[in-house]
């Protein structure tokens, strides 16, 4: 920046500040805290896992040089609370507060780390107006979401399991119920096929008062089809419910104490048969066979099996006018279906933020814009990954254009176009000469083309109409040609000046309407109007990370492209810690000057090298029992050796032998500070041996360590090395317990000081078994009192001893 | 293995031994490695090690020439002298040898810089 004297001259470097977020192992936040505090002289916030401090901008590459951090961010902005709506307004706010965001220290503060050959601009020359950047990309074509309950069985027992069973299969009746109370079903159970279990449904149907929607004139449609297939599936399914509605309390009665295991089984594939011809159309067989199974069911609730037919693909082929009926018979249901996965739908419930929220965003094309962001999340479920183009996976950062929807749903999508697009797709639904589709089907149907454009494909196999096949091929043609344009479109000439970037979405909350992915695909989309930065997600420049925690929005750039903690070690053991965690736990230890750290149990040398690297003046050495750590130990040491050589460092004062910890090798009171991560007992050891493991090891620790020795052991079986300690209490004081995340483990690390007690020397010069050491107390008081002399006074004795 | 390390090694656990300290260096390859020289440290390393068997060690290896027998009052303020103690504590690398025990005669074997003092069943209380 050329030197200037006016007042809107950007602060220099040494003097601007930029707001840097670290992530730390979960559990040494504090120590990270404090190393931060240390090395920058300022006020550091920590939170669970992460740290978080204001750095001038000539000091960011510092941070990267911090021991006890993993990942390293400069925040650029922060909403504390966002006010979380339905899905297109949060992630259109999303998108529009790209151009509130002050993009300049954060790209500075990068830069200081990456250099990019050109300038960045942090304001572009033209700022696209709010229009432009709400492009609201939304990802429909995603596997479905990870079942939670799963990992969760893992940690429950039997019962624990039981119990989720039993809850789970209440719910479901408890949803069909209210299903039932609410779907409409058609007046006109048209039907050609006359079967006599229809018959029956029909007539089961006609005795109730239904409720007319818009739904008829789907029905009405329909029955003028010549696949009468479609309008009995439809009818079988609403009959179904019915008699699902007739069935439950029956069922319930009979099954009011059901055994677990068989009467849950049965109701529950009872309950998924109905489930199944509720959302999803089945092939006439499979549908007749549940139809009769229902009746039958009516009979003898106690046959589930015969459902078990109904329960063939589910989602495998749905017709749009299934689809369409389903869908909108949900929509118009006045209250959200009970299986809300990942944030389906809704208002966050509770806002405890003192500001108001904001209005709303709304298409202003698309009255309905509300009701397609809910269609979009309903409709999650129902979509099945290998009926989708793959092309919605490259969507992410580019525009979309009105007439492309394969896999997205443009929710911005204008009314015309719209239409037009239904008209070519939604021809087996309607004849030709339909009358104007009133605009809530026109939505449904819309929302249904992702489907169609897929199913397009498989029912282009089913249909007779040939006049269908060829405007759904000329749909997919369309779509086709229009991802052709779009992948031109992404392809064209790399622009060298400007920098390459991705947008990674961390989400976090059981209220969003949304989910990370098409958060990012928003936020990158309004990234590349607002600056025309390039996407590219594996080979970029910049990575802008967004990460939202239930009302939390932070946007920070990623200052590291690897975490930190990959470094020193170039062969690794089966139990090989963390570099940071190293860092962290010799953290603890408060090293001095000169003090002689010992890892008694050191594998593959990863403490006392990162010992060795950090604390220099002090010497650090190690040891491990096993053949195979060695020979990893030999290679890590002489690797990082040679590191320090081409840096033209210091050779590290460090050391490893091979010893059994129960007999150390070591003269009594030699070593400073004891740094170990003890076997666990899954990976390494077993949890058997971990008592007299630990037991043996504190005593020889005990008598190896000097006045004031420090102990930081790591370990995830806390009762063992808890009894280890109170066994040996007359030579190890307990200080901290800290709970420490373990790649997923719950580990351990315990801070012992060594009391003044000393260890008989007379049962130094042979190993007896512990009560040795005990008996030999009484002589401890003596020692002790010798042990106080000043420790220069040692080196005199020996020398008299010797004359 | 560093000379610093071997001053804290005694053979002692073996069964049946009362002084295993200091163990004997039969070196046969030995090498010179450069660290930073740290006044402070040597300092207060001093204090710690056993000087007469620092200096038996230093002689076995060959570079206990210039080492005293005694470490007289004024060694902090001798800056040659403690520049020689830093060589032979931290510098001299023993690459390959054997350490062996002063009262049973049991040799551990050093391979690669790293001594096995692994003992086996019968050396130690059963």
């Amino acid at each position: 920046m050329a030197a200037q004297t006016q007042q809107t001259q950007p602060l220099q470097d040494d003097e601007e500040l930029c707001t840097i977020e670290a992530s730390v192992v979960t559990g040494f936040e504090e120590s990270a805290r404090g190393e931060a505090k240390e090395k920058f002289n300022v006020d550091v916030k920590a939170v669970r896992g992460r740290i978080t401090w204001k750095v001038p901008l000539n000091k960011v590459n510092d941070v990267l040089k911090m021991g006890s951090v993993d990942n390293c961010k400069v925040v650029v902005h922060t909403v504390p609370c966002f006010h979380f709506t339905d899905q297109h307004d949060s992630l259109a706010r999303l998108q529009k507060m790209v151009k509130d965001i002050d993009w300049e220290i954060g790209l500075r503060a990068w830069q200081h780390v990456y250099a990019f050959p050109y300038p960045i601009a942090s304001r572009p020359d033209v700022i696209p107006s709010d229009e432009d950047l709400m492009d609201v990309v939304i990802i429909t074509n995603l596997p479905p979401p990870k079942d939670k309950s799963a990992k969760k069985d893992k940690k429950k027992g039997r019962w624990g399991k039981k119990k989720d069973k039993i809850k789970e299969l209440k719910r479901r009746i408890l949803q069909s119920k209210l299903d039932d109370s609410f779907q409409q079903s058609p007046r006109s159970p048209v039907n050609e096929k006359g079967d006599a279990d229809v018959k029956k449904e029909s007539d089961l149907l006609a005795s109730h008062d239904e409720e007319v929607g818009l739904t008829d004139e789907n029905d009405l449609s329909m029955s003028k089809k010549d696949d009468g297939s479609k309008v009995n599936r439809l009818a079988a399914s609403r009959a179904g419910q019915h008699l699902l509605k007739l069935d439950s309390a029956r069922t319930l009665d009979n099954h009011s104490k059901p055994a677990p295991e068989e009467g849950g089984e049965s109701l529950r594939q009872h309950n998924l048969a109905s489930e199944v011809n509720l959302t999803a159309g089945i092939s006439d067989e499979a549908t007749k066979q549940a139809a009769m199974s229902f009746t039958n069911n009516s009979l003898s609730p106690g046959q589930g099996s015969s459902a078990d037919s109904s329960l063939s693909p589910v989602g495998k082929k749905i017709s749009e006018s299934e689809f369409a009926s389903i869908v909108i018979s949900r929509l118009t249901s006045p209250r959200e279906p009970a299986p809300a996965e990942d944030g389906a739908g809704g208002v966050s419930p509770k806002m405890s933020c003192v500001t108001p929220p904001p209005t709303p965003i709304r298409s202003i094309d698309n009255p309905f814009s509300n009701l397609q962001g809910r269609l979009t999340s309903e409709l999650l479920p129902f979509l099945d990954n290998s009926k989708l183009p793959e092309r919605g996976d490259s969507i992410q950062g580019s525009r979309q254009d009105k007439d492309d929807n394969g896999g997205i749903i443009d929710a911005k999508l204008p009314f015309s176009a719209g239409t037009a697009q239904i008209e070519s797709i939604s021809v087996d639904e309607t004849s030709s000469n339909m009358p104007n589709v009133p605009s809530l089907s026109t939505l449904a149907t819309s929302a249904s083309t992702p489907k169609t454009s897929s199913s397009a494909k498989e029912l282009a196999e089913d249909s007779t109409n040939s006049r269908q096949q060829e405007d759904r091929d000329k749909s997919l043609e369309g779509n086709d040609s229009s991802k052709t344009y779009k992948r031109a479109a992404v392809k064209k000439e790399p622009d060298p000046t400007k920098p390459k970037f991705r947008v990674t979405c961390f989400r976090t909350g059981d209220t969003h309407a949304f989910d990370s992915t098409s958060a990012a695909a928003s936020f990158g989309s309004a990234l590349v109007a607002y600056f025309g930065w390039q996407v590219d997600l594996k080979n970029f420049d910049l990575e802008v990370i967004l990460n939202i925690d239930n009302e939390e929005v932070t946007v920070s750039l990623a200052l590291t492209k690897m975490s930190l903690h990959y470094r020193n070690l170039v062969a690794f053991g089966p139990t090989t810690l963390r570099a940071t965690i190293c860092y962290n736990m010799l953290r603890l230890c408060r090293i001095k000057n000169g003090d002689f750290v010992c890892d008694p149990m050191c594998g593959t040398c990863a403490i006392p090298i990162e010992g060795a690297l950090n604390w220099v003046n002090c010497f650090h050495f190690g040891g491990d029992i096993h053949e195979k750590a060695i020979e990893r130990t030999i290679l890590n040491i002489a690797a990082i050796q040679e590191k320090q050589k081409q840096e033209n460092k210091s050779s590290l004062k460090l050391d490893v032998l091979q010893w059994d910890i129960q007999h150390l090798p070591l003269r009594d009171r030699c070593v400073d500070v004891f740094v170990s991560d003890v076997p666990f007992g899954h990976r390494m050891g077993s949890r058997s041996v971990n008592p007299a493991l630990y037991s043996s090891l504190l005593s020889e620790m005990a008598r190896t360590a000097r006045l004031g020795a420090r102990a930081c052991l790591l370990t995830e079986d806390r009762s063992s090395l808890i009894k280890a300690i109170q066994n040996l209490g007359r030579y190890w004081q307990r200080r901290l317990i800290l709970n420490v995340n373990i790649g997923g483990l719950n580990g351990y690390v315990f801070l012992l000081t060594r009391t003044n007690f000393a260890v008989a020397p007379s049962s130094t010069s042979w190993r007896g078994d512990e009560g040795q050491i005990a008996n030999e107390g009484q002589d401890g008081d003596e020692l002790a009192s010798a042990d106080s002399r000043s420790v220069t006074d040692s080196s005199v004795e020996t020398r008299t001893e010797t004359e | 293995m560093k000379l610093l390390t071997h001053n804290m090694l005694t053979s002692s656990v073996i069964k049946g031994v009362t002084k295993g300290f200091p163990l004997k260096i039969v070196a046969s390859k030995v090498e010179v490695r450069e660290v930073d020289y740290n006044e402070p440290f040597i300092i207060k390393t001093l204090s710690k090690v056993d000087w007469p068997a620092l200096h038996q060690a230093a002689n076995e290896v060959g570079y206990g020439e210039d080492l005293p027998i005694e470490l007289g009052e004024d060694f902090q303020k001798d800056e040659t002298l403690l520049r020689k103690i830093h060589n032979a504590l931290l510098q001299v690398d023993i690459i390959e040898g054997e350490l062996v025990c002063p009262e049973s005669g049991r040799k551990f074997p050093i391979s690669n810089g790293i001594p096995n003092m692994l003992l086996s069943e019968h050396e130690v209380s059963s």
